[in-house]
């Protein structure tokens, strides 16, 4: 039963399934509930505990070389015991005096009992006592002692131990492991709980089996959803634990600035909450910041062009949801509007374009964030001189007058505008 | 051990504010806010280095330069001064170039460029201000453009007749020897023409002191060997306006054509216009004559403004609202502006018509190569600072196909 739990603010980075622009694009035809909810989840069985007891050892009138054969031959002989108790050396040999030392050693070990073998030599005879403790139950389960001439090394092997390994019979199976259910969004896969990677089935279900009482933390994921990590405390009976998963953003809102310079905002949209994204963005150059002139000592704070540009993007995360940065990539096209006393046109030089775009993100609340975004972009050129002067060439002349080159002409194709970014603020809606 | 800075500034906050129970997970948002804002602060320092790549000029005139036909071009390395102190004359027939005229410390010189060559230059003696609202010199192309063509050249500041400097010179360009040469000849516009070729003939009592030269257009013939000096004239003592055209052969000389106010109205050879008369002897402006409406047009530059004023056979002044300068008043009878990025045409009333992009374009000037009546474009571009060349395109356009243009 869980009695407890906790959200964790553990910021994890984990590569998502897209990793290009190809697959942004397959990722399109995948709807949410698919692929995952295929799978079914697995079905958990309680199983018994595996017993373990630690073997001390101490003997008296034996050389520590014959101590040692002695003690050799009796874990040998235990370990190839048929009641499936896994034997485990005591660590020291001899082990504590008190009773509750030799259970704290044993529990270190992950040994639920312990066993405590004396043997004394006495001229041609050999005295052995032994006591086994149940430390779950906290109870001796045997406790005798046998007397016999010198056993031969083929006496050890063979039945000199024999009334010990016996005793084990004694200790019962531990109670089966509790079964707990997880129930969430079909298709959701957990890790953190014992069994490996749960997975949610079509009904949103999977069990797994644990060790209690324990506390557990675990994640859980879902395209589409936001990602959950919890801590949990399990109990002995076993029960449900309810994933309460919140569908991830749906839309968004970019406000920003083209180059540091030109206000834009952007709406972005969801398919795939949280992930895969498609956008449609303004950006003005009616009234921008600068650009502080570098070849003119004049200061212009402001700077104003007749144009637009109207961008449709698509693209998607490559971290997951909850971390506290996060990057993105995908592609872009845009179209240039020119505003012109005459009429609203496409600009007839550079109508049009596209760009790749990757971006990072930095959200500290896992809220809103601000964003970086390159966007380097390919125009199409659409012009041409009639002169001695190359088109990419007349442009460069043109445009870079009173500035830093921001871009070039590849021959007479198109133009690559390299210095291209937005910087901004996004709101999650 | 030695502390690197962050790691001095994080022990510092970790002092300071962890010891006032900010947690460390609020400390990495803080620094993360922090750095948030240094990024952001270097993104707007890099941005005002870059412009975006649009030119409003360049878009406009690509709007144009499909309904243009090319012409040629001419380019040169060896001039520095920058594209707004020079003043391209394209001649309007292929592979023979133009005329380059350039004022460095308000001295002017004048230059031919043909292909990438350049020859010259020719000085000028004398500082060539310029007057408000007027360029400081206009110029015009004539003469047999295949083999000697010609450029007279007219400088508004040097006009009044209490300076005794030449108003109007006269160069050539020999194709055949690819030799510049001039002034060939030098012409006082109120002396040498208005008294000399018509007050002497018909009112000898004016002297050169009492006329005031208020406007002088050039303007082209369908004749190429000739062209016209239109003159617009106040006779100061008698506050009479006079309307004088002359005209120049490629020798230079120079007769009277006619009075353009009696070629409107023979009942008047010059105009008295009604008090306040807004033209007086202390300005100078832009005044065109044009054959075809028989109107005349002054444009004046007062307190930061154009002001437009026509009259035709009436003789009445009658301003009209016209964006930016007059650059040219067809052989159709319309007028063109320049208004910044864009040319603006109008009736010859000063009706507006229609607009076109002009952006890095300009229009020098109406020709009639061939005798077709046609409007010559040049784009100057200037990659001088990218270790290139200036160059001049022409571009050239029947005016009859000055409509298509629209948008």
């Amino acid at each position: 039963m869980v009695v407890g739990s906790m959200g964790m603010n553990r910021p994890a980075w984990k590569p998502s399934l897209m990793v290009g622009l190809l697959s942004i694009l397959s990722l399109f035809f995948l709807t949410l509930e698919r692929g995952w909810a295929e799978q079914e989840g697995t079905s958990e069985e309680p199983s018994y505990p595996v017993r373990k007891v630690m073997v001390f050892f101490r003997t008296e009138g034996m050389g520590s070389e014959e101590s040692t054969i002695f003690y050799d031959s009796l874990v040998i002989y235990l370990q190839g015991n048929p009641y499936n108790k896994r034997i485990v050396e005591g660590l020291p040999i001899m082990g504590p005096d008190s009773l509750n030392d030799r259970a704290s050693v044993s529990y270190r070990r992950a040994c639920d009992s312990w066993i405590m073998v004396q043997v004394k030599k006495k001229a041609e005879e050999i005295e052995v006592s032994y006591q086994m403790y149940d430390i779950p139950y906290e109870s001796y389960r045997a406790e005798a002692s046998f007397s016999t001439e010198f056993p031969s090394a083929r006496d050890r092997s063979t039945f000199f131990w024999k009334p010990i390994r016996d005793a084990l019979r004694e200790l019962p199976a531990l109670p089966k492991d509790p079964v707990f259910t997880l129930r969430g969004v079909p298709g959701t896969k957990v890790v953190g709980l014992p069994g490996g990677v749960k997975e949610l089935n079509a009904e949103g279900v999977a069990t797994f089996s644990a060790s209690t009482p324990a506390t557990y933390t675990f994640r859980a994921e879902k395209l589409g959803y936001e990602p959950l990590e919890q801590q949990v405390l399990l109990k002995e009976k076993g029960g449900d634990i309810v994933l309460v998963q919140r569908r991830g953003a749906l839309v968004n809102l970019d406000f920003s600035l083209w180059n540091g310079q030109f206000p834009a905002f952007y709406i972005g949209l969801f398919p795939i909450p949280n992930s895969l994204f498609i956008k449609f963005g303004l950006t003005s150059f009616f009234s921008g910041i600068g650009p502080f002139l570098v070849n003119d000592s004049k200061f212009e704070p402001f700077v104003s062009y007749p144009l637009m540009t109207i961008d449709f993007q698509m693209g998607g995360y490559l971290s997951s949801a909850d971390a506290t940065v996060r990057v993105y990539v995908g592609a872009g096209v845009f179209i240039r509007v020119f505003y012109s006393d005459l009429r609203t046109m496409l600009d007839p030089v550079l109508p049009f374009g596209g760009y790749p775009l990757i971006g990072l993100e930095y959200a500290p609340k896992k809220g809103n964030s601000v964003f970086l975004e390159y966007t380097p972009r390919i125009l199409f050129l659409d012009a041409q001189t009639a002169g001695s002067v190359s088109i990419g060439s007349y442009l460069q002349t043109s445009f870079f007058k009173d500035s830093l080159i921001s871009g070039t002409a590849v021959e007479d194709w198109f133009w690559l505008e390299l210095i291209s970014f937005r910087l901004g603020y996004r709101v999650r809606l | 051990m030695r502390q690197s800075l962050p790691l001095k500034y994080i022990s510092f906050l970790n002092k300071t504010l962890i010891g006032k129970g900010v947690q460390t997970k609020e400390l990495s948002i803080r620094i993360g806010f922090w750095m948030t804002t240094i990024l952001v602060q270097a993104a707007l320092t890099l941005a005002g280095c870059f412009a975006p790549t649009f030119n409003e000029g360049v878009s406009l005139a690509s709007l144009s330069k499909p309904t243009l036909t090319y012409l040629h071009s001419v380019s040169t390395s060896r001039i520095s001064i920058p594209t707004n102190q020079m003043y391209y004359y394209p001649v309007p027939i292929n592979k023979i170039g133009g005329f380059l005229g350039i004022r460095i410390e308000d001295y002017p010189k004048l230059y031919y460029l043909k292909g990438s060559s350049l020859k010259g230059p020719i000085e000028g003696g004398d500082t060539i201000p310029t007057l408000p609202g007027l360029e400081f010199v206009y110029g015009l192309v004539f003469g047999n453009y295949a083999t000697m063509p010609m450029l007279i050249l007219h400088f508004p500041s040097l006009s009044a007749p209490s300076l005794g400097a030449t108003d109007l010179l006269l160069f050539s360009y020999d194709v055949t020897s690819s030799s510049l040469q001039g002034p060939s000849v030098t012409q006082k516009s109120l002396s040498d023409l208005a008294v000399s070729l018509y007050f002497s003939i018909t009112d000898p009592s004016v002297t050169v002191n009492d006329l005031h030269l208020l406007g002088l257009q050039l303007r082209a013939s369908m004749t190429e060997t000739e062209v016209y000096i239109d003159t617009f004239i106040l006779q100061k003592s008698a506050n009479r306006y006079y309307e004088l055209s002359f005209r120049m052969n490629t020798a230079g000389t120079v007769v009277f054509d006619s009075n353009l106010v009696s070629s409107r109205n023979s009942n008047y050879t010059y105009l008295q216009f009604t008090n306040p008369s807004p033209f007086s002897d202390s300005m100078v402006g832009r005044y065109l004559f044009s054959p075809a409406s028989k109107k005349s047009y002054m444009q004046i530059y007062q307190q930061g403004l154009y002001r437009t004023f026509f009259w035709d056979d009436e003789g009445t002044p009658k301003e009209i609202s016209l964006k930016g300068r007059i650059s040219s008043v067809l052989s159709s009878g319309n007028l063109v502006c320049n208004d910044g990025s864009y040319g603006m045409v109008y009736s010859p009333e000063g009706r507006f018509l229609f607009k076109f992009g002009l952006g890095t374009l300009s229009i020098p000037y109406e020709l009639y190569p061939s005798g077709t009546p046609t409007l010559m474009f040049i784009e100057p571009i200037d990659q001088r600072d990218e270790r290139g060349q200036l160059f001049y395109e022409t571009y050239t356009l029947p005016t009859a196909d000055l409509s298509k243009l629209e948008e």
